[in-house]
Formats: C-alpha cells, sequence, structure tokens
C-alpha cells in the first residue's frame, strides 16, 4: 500500500511541477495585461486601445472569418518558403560541410548573404515577381535559408572524427557514412539551425506582408493602420506572437523526441 | 604456424614545423598468431595509438606493410575492429543498436541481428541496458558495451587503444577480467595497447615494449604464466620487475631528448 502512495504522489508531484512550470510563465503575460489595462485608462483609444476593445476585435475578426484567413494564408506562405529553404540549404549546408574547395569557395558568399536582411530584398522582389504568394515565398525563402544553411556546415564540419573511425572500423563503407554518421551527428546543430531560421522566416513573412501582400497577418496590420483601427493592429501582433510560440513549441517537442540520446535535453 | 597479423617495417612520420620530419614509428616488425593476446607497452608519445591506427587503417600515409591471413590491408575494415580509449560508441543508437551496427551495415534482418547482439549484450552482462542510451551508461558499461559491439562485428583481430585507462582501479580490475573471459571464451586474436604494466601481464601472452621516439619494437617478453594470474606472485613480481625498467630507460631518453 505503501508504495502505491509513494508511487502516486510522484506522478502528482510531476504534474504539479508542469502545472507550476506553466504558471510562471503565465505571470508575465498577466502583468503586462494589467500594465496595459492601467495605461489605456490614460490615453485616447487610438494610441492605446483598452484590452477589453482589442477583445472585441478579435471576436469581430473570428466571427467573420477574417483572422482566420489571413492566418491561413500566411501559414501557407511560411509553409511553402520555409520548406524549400530548408530543401535547398540542409543538402548544400551538407556539401559544403565535407568538401572543403566547396567550403573556400562558398564560405564568403555565404557570409556576406547573412548580412543582407530579406527585407532589403523585398524592393526588387517585387520588382521581378510582383506583389502577391511567389514574392512571399521568396522572401521568406531568404530570412529561412542562412541560419539552416551555416548551421548545417558547422554541425558537420564538427562531426567527431571518433565517430567516423568507429562506424568505419565497424564495416562501414565511405557511402555508409553520409547516413550513419555525418547526418546523425549533425542533427542538433541542424536542428537549432532550423528554428532559427524558422523565426527568421516568420519575421521575413511578416515584413513581406506589410510591404508586398494583399494577404496574411502582416497585411492586417497595415490595413487596420490605413483605417486607424489600432485594436486590430494590436490584434495582428498578438496573433503573431501567438503563432510563433505554438510553432516553436511543436518544433521543440519533435525536437526532443528526436534528439533523445542528448543529456541535456533528456534531464532537463 | 601461418601468423594472423604481421607488420612489416612499419615506419610513420608526421611533418613537423622545422625541416626534419618527425619519425613516429621506425621500423615495426612484429606478429601475432592466432588467438594469442598481445600487449603493446612503451613510454607515452611513443607511437602506440598511431601504430594501432595504421594496423586499423585509420592512417594512410605510412611506409611498410600490415598483413592480415597473408593478405596485405590498407583500408579499414571489420575485420580489424578497434575499441577506442574513450570507449567511443555512436551517442545516437542505443547500446543494441550500436552493437548490431556491424550487422546492420551488411544488411542482416532486423531479427536476427537483433537476437544475435542480445546474445553478446549479456555475454557482457549489459542485458538490461539494451535500449539504453550511452549517455546514460557509466564508464565500465560503456566499455563493455564497446566490446560486446566489436566482438559482433566479428573481427579476426580486436584492436584495443589504452581500453581501461579512464577506468577507477576497481572497474578497471574487473574490466580487465571481463576482456580476458571474453577473449579465452569467443578466442578471437587481440593486440592491446596500455600504460599500465601490469595489466600488460595480467592479460598477455607477449608484451611488446616499444622504444621512445622514434618507436622501435626494443623487446618481446614472453608471458608463460598460466590464468588466472597472480599479481603478487613472485613470477608475476619478476616480470614486472623486467619489464618496468625497460621502460625506465627509455623514459629516461625521453627526458634526455626534451632537455
Amino acid at each position: 500500500m505503501e508504495h502505491v502512495t509513494i508511487g502516486l504522489s510522484a506522478i502528482i508531484t510531476k504534474d504539479n511541477k508542469l502545472i507550476k512550470k506553466f504558471l510562471y510563465g503565465l505571470i508575465p503575460f498577466i502583468l503586462l495585461l494589467v500594465g496595459w489595462w492601467a495605461i489605456s485608462l490614460r490615453l485616447e483609444s487610438y494610441l492605446l486601445p483598452s484590452p477589453d476593445t482589442v477583445i472585441d476585435a478579435f471576436s469581430k475578426a473570428i466571427c467573420t472569418g477574417e483572422l482566420l484567413r489571413h492566418t491561413v494564408s500566411s501559414m501557407v506562405k511560411i509553409a511553402g518558403g520555409y520548406l524549400l529553404a530548408l530543401l535547398f540549404a540542409i543538402p548544400l549546408g551538407i556539401m559544403i560541410g565535407l568538401w572543403q574547395r566547396a567550403h573556400d569557395m562558398l564560405n564568403p558568399l555565404v557570409q556576406m548573404a547573412r548580412f543582407v536582411p530579406s527585407i532589403a530584398l523585398i524592393p526588387i522582389i517585387v520588382l521581378w515577381f510582383g506583389i502577391g504568394y511567389q514574392a512571399a515565398t521568396v522572401i521568406i525563402f531568404w530570412g529561412a535559408f542562412s541560419p539552416v544553411l551555416i548551421s548545417t556546415i558547422s554541425g558537420v564540419e564538427g562531426v567527431e572524427i571518433e565517430y567516423v573511425d568507429f562506424a568505419l572500423t565497424h564495416g562501414a563503407q565511405r557511402r555508409h557514412l553520409l547516413t550513419k554518421v555525418i547526418i546523425p551527428a549533425a542533427l542538433p546543430d541542424i536542428f537549432v539551425g532550423m528554428r532559427l531560421g524558422l523565426s527568421y522566416a516568420w519575421r521575413a513573412m511578416i515584413a513581406a506582408e506589410m510591404l508586398a501582400s494583399k494577404f496574411g497577418l502582416g497585411y492586417l496590420i497595415m490595413d487596420a493602420r490605413w483605417l486607424m483601427q489600432t485594436e486590430r493592429v494590436i490584434m495582428g501582433i498578438i496573433t503573431i506572437g501567438f503563432i510563433g510560440l505554438l510553432l516553436d513549441f511543436s518544433f521543440r517537442s519533435a525536437e526532443e523526441s528526436m534528439l533523445k540520446w542528448r543529456k541535456g535535453m533528456v534531464l532537463k | 604456424m601461418k601468423p594472423k597479423l604481421e607488420l612489416r617495417d612499419i615506419t610513420k612520420m608526421f611533418a613537423s614545423d622545422n625541416e626534419r620530419p618527425l619519425i613516429a614509428l621506425n621500423d615495426i616488425n612484429l606478429s601475432i598468431n592466432e588467438s594469442d593476446v598481445v600487449v603493446i607497452i612503451g613510454p607515452s608519445g611513443c607511437g602506440k595509438t598511431t601504430l594501432l591506427k595504421i594496423i586499423a587503417g585509420l592512417e594512410n600515409s605510412y611506409k611498410g606493410e600490415v598483413i592480415l591471413e597473408g593478405k596485405s590491408v590498407k583500408a579499414p575494415g571489420p575485420d580489424r575492429c578497434m575499441v577506442s580509449q574513450m570507449a567511443t560508441l555512436l551517442p545516437w543508437r542505443t547500446v543494441i543498436q550500436n552493437v548490431e551496427f556491424s550487422k546492420e551495415l551488411l544488411g542482416i534482418p532486423k531479427a536476427d541481428r537483433k537476437k544475435e547482439s542480445l546474445e553478446y549484450l549479456k555475454l557482457v552482462g549489459l542485458e538490461q541496458f539494451a535500449f539504453s542510451y550511452p549517455f546514460e551508461l557509466s564508464g565500465g558499461m560503456r566499455q563493455r558495451a564497446a566490446l560486446a559491439a566489436a566482438l559482433m562485428s566479428d573481427p579476426e583481430i580486436i584492436l584495443l587503444d589504452e581500453p581501461f585507462g579512464a577506468l577507477d582501479a576497481q572497474t578497471r580490475k574487473d574490466m580487465q577480467e571481463e576482456l580476458l573471459r571474453l577473449l579465452q571464451r569467443t578466442k578471437k586474436t587481440a593486440l592491446l595497447v596500455t600504460h599500465s604494466i601490469e595489466e600488460a601481464i595480467w592479460l598477455s601472452d607477449r608484451i611488446v615494449i616499444i622504444t621512445a621516439r622514434p618507436g622501435r619494437v626494443k623487446e618481446v617478453v614472453q608471458v608463460n604464466l598460466p590464468h588466472p594470474r597472480n599479481r603478487t606472485s613472485s613470477e608475476f613480481i619478476e616480470i614486472r620487475k623486467v619489464i618496468s625498467e625497460m621502460i625506465e630507460e627509455e623514459v629516461k631518453l625521453t627526458k634526455r631528448n626534451h632537455v
């Protein structure tokens, strides 16, 4: 009987920890909300609408389907541009990481490209592709590309030679090394790049939508701005942050289940 | 009897800053018979690990020949499996996935290789840890897992590079016993590099003493004591004395060269 109680309390404590963690994370949000509400009492509504005005805007936008439409539009864009970036950046990063000559040749270009933000490309991209999905995809692609590429390169270059030696002396041929050693060993770094790339892509996309689109959460904010509907601007900002949070959370969960073998991640 | 492994005139040079290349190994000749346990011992920096890597096929610019079962070998392969100093395992694979790695590369069906690797894990006493990741194991357990992985690849000769160097004294003794038991049971030929004279005498049929750099074979000592050996017997102590004198001589030489 005693050990049953102990087992049970262990489960409860574990759950408690999660709940506690969640509650702690909630505190700043509550403070922010209270502060916002207090300040909004003293300001004109067009400068800072009160939280309940924004909630009204939310419910209206949800009912009309406007919010969903823009959110879906943004999600479709990010999925396309981001996946395309992964598709090019990861193989290219592996190639540069493995092949010294490719590194020597491409590294200066890569390092330079890294410092050109997607937003700087918007004018020329719009010139070439016009306003719409194509332009947004290219801009998102650019945002995600560099961080994924650079992390992949450093992941591949950082593969411990002892893992390669282990594989070779246990019968691996050259052709096995890529899938059996290089990629799994570089995966934690690739994941770091993918997460970073996702947040960059998300920002690039919002910028693109604000400047070169007729749909999406970025466009929603610009549209509201032109109509002086500050509460809808804030609604857009909150939605952007919230979806970003959801994306990152799902990303982390995927990462954690794929990288169980890493000490730090399991113990956390 | 034809030797299992033969080293012919192995010489290895490293490029160094001043013009004269550094000679790490000089004309190493050695032959190892089937089921022999041979230990290489020598002052640090004498090229012991380099020699093991040459045999394993992990070094490519050297002179001389490595002959396994009458055939010259250059590229790495599972016939000369190596257990490294740090008991390297692939950290993203579970213990059992590491053990069955060599069979997976050969394309052996999953069920078959699982069965076989579980047998090896049982042999080294790790069956409860089959599905753990390497980071969850202690140093001694990692060594056992690395040994199981090496045995699973069914090598002609198993190469061990200071396998127990990182373990505490007690675990080290246990692992020496374990290794001897495994080698006797599987009748594998083994070549082991160590710093420890006692370990060398306790395990080996022959001890090869390498000189200070440039590394040459200084002496080969036959150990004809029956197993299990008694570390405090007079014969054991006598051999230990002879070997430590030889090594001290070399260490002194190294020091003189450095001053």
